[in-house]
C-alpha cells in the first residue's frame, strides 16, 4: 500500500506545494557579513600543498644524497 | 591554519572556490536560515559550510553537479552542530531537535484551486510550517522542492534511499497540508 502511494502521480495538490516551496528560492538573504568573512578567510589560508611537495622534494634529495654518500664510500674501498 | 586539502595550489584552489561554489552562497545562507532559529546561527552555519567547501575544493570531481556537492557539507555541518547542541542542551540550537506538535484536523478540508490558495499564504507563514516539520521530512523538502534537487541527488546527500526520499516527500506534503490548514481557515483560504 505504501508503495501505491509513491507510485501515484503527484497530485493536484503536490504540485501546488512543490510549486509555493519553490518560490522560497527567490527570499532574499542578506550575505555581505557571510561573504565578508570567507573573503578574510580565504585569503588568510596558507599553501599547504606547495610547502608539503617542497618537503617530500628535500627528503627525496637528502635520501638521495645520503645514497650517494654509502655507494662512494664502499667503491672508495 | 587551515589550508586546501591536497593537490591544488592556494592560487588554483581560491579561483575554483569563487568560480564553482561562491554563485550558491546566498543558497547556502538561505538554507542555513530556514533551518536555524537565529540568524547569528545561521551565518555561522553558512560560513563553516563555505569555507568547508574552500578547504576540500580539490576533492569535487569537475563536470558533476557541485550543488548536491555544497549542500551535502552544509547538512553534514548542520547534523554536526545539531549533535554538539544536544550534548550541552544550554545551547539555543536544542530548539531544532524538539519534534513537531502537528494539529488535529477535525473536519475535511476543500482545497479547491490549491495552488491559488497556496500563493495567499506569506513567505514566513510557509517557513514557519516548514520549521515545524520533523527535521528529515523538512530537510527533504527543503533539497527537492525549495533548491530543486532531483529525488536521487536529494538520496545521496542525506544519505538515504531513494524510496524513503519519495516517502518523506509524500508525507512532508500531507504534513504541510496540516500545518498551514489553521492559518488557511483563519484568513478564509480554506473552507470546510
Amino acid at each position: 500500500m505504501a508503495e501505491d502511494i509513491l507510485q501515484d502521480p503527484p497530485s493536484e495538490l503536490d504540485r501546488a506545494i512543490s510549486s509555493r516551496l519553490a518560490k522560497l528560492r527567490t527570499v532574499p538573504v542578506d550575505v555581505s557579513r557571510v561573504e565578508r568573512a570567507i573573503r578574510e578567510k580565504t585569503a588568510r589560508a596558507p599553501e599547504p600543498a606547495r610547502i608539503s611537495w617542497l618537503r617530500i622534494a628535500w627528503a627525496i634529495g637528502g635520501i638521495l644524497l645520503l645514497i650517494a654518500a654509502i655507494l662512494a664510500i664502499i667503491l672508495w674501498r | 591554519m587551515v589550508g586546501t586539502s591536497t593537490g591544488l595550489s592556494h592560487q588554483d584552489a581560491t579561483r575554483r572556490f569563487y568560480d564553482l561554489i561562491w554563485p550558491h552562497r546566498a543558497d547556502v545562507l538561505r538554507l542555513a536560515q530556514f533551518m536555524s532559529w537565529r540568524q547569528a546561527d545561521a551565518e555561522d552555519l553558512a560560513q563553516e559550510t563555505l569555507f568547508k567547501a574552500f578547504v576540500k575544493i580539490s576533492s569535487f570531481k569537475e563536470g558533476t553537479n557541485v550543488k548536491p556537492w555544497l549542500l551535502t557539507i552544509l547538512r553534514n555541518s548542520w547534523l554536526d552542530r545539531s549533535r554538539a547542541a544536544a550534548a550541552h542542551p544550554e545551547t539555543s540550537l536544542s530548539d531544532l531537535s524538539t519534534e513537531p506538535a502537528l494539529p488535529e484536523v477535525e473536519q475535511p478540508a476543500q482545497w479547491t484551486k490549491p495552488e491559488d490558495i497556496l500563493n495567499g499564504f506569506s513567505d514566513r507563514q510557509v517557513i514557519d510550517a516548514l520549521r515545524r516539520l520533523p527535521e528529515e521530512i523538512c530537510w527533504t523538502l527543503l533539497l527537492i522542492d525549495v533548491e530543486g534537487l532531483g529525488q536521487q541527488e536529494a538520496s545521496e546527500v542525506l544519505g538515504i534511499p531513494l524510496g524513503t526520499v519519495k516517502s518523506r516527500v509524500h508525507r512532508g506534503h500531507g504534513m504541510m497540508k496540516v500545518l498551514l490548514l489553521p492559518t488557511g481557515r483563519d484568513r478564509r483560504l480554506v473552507h470546510e
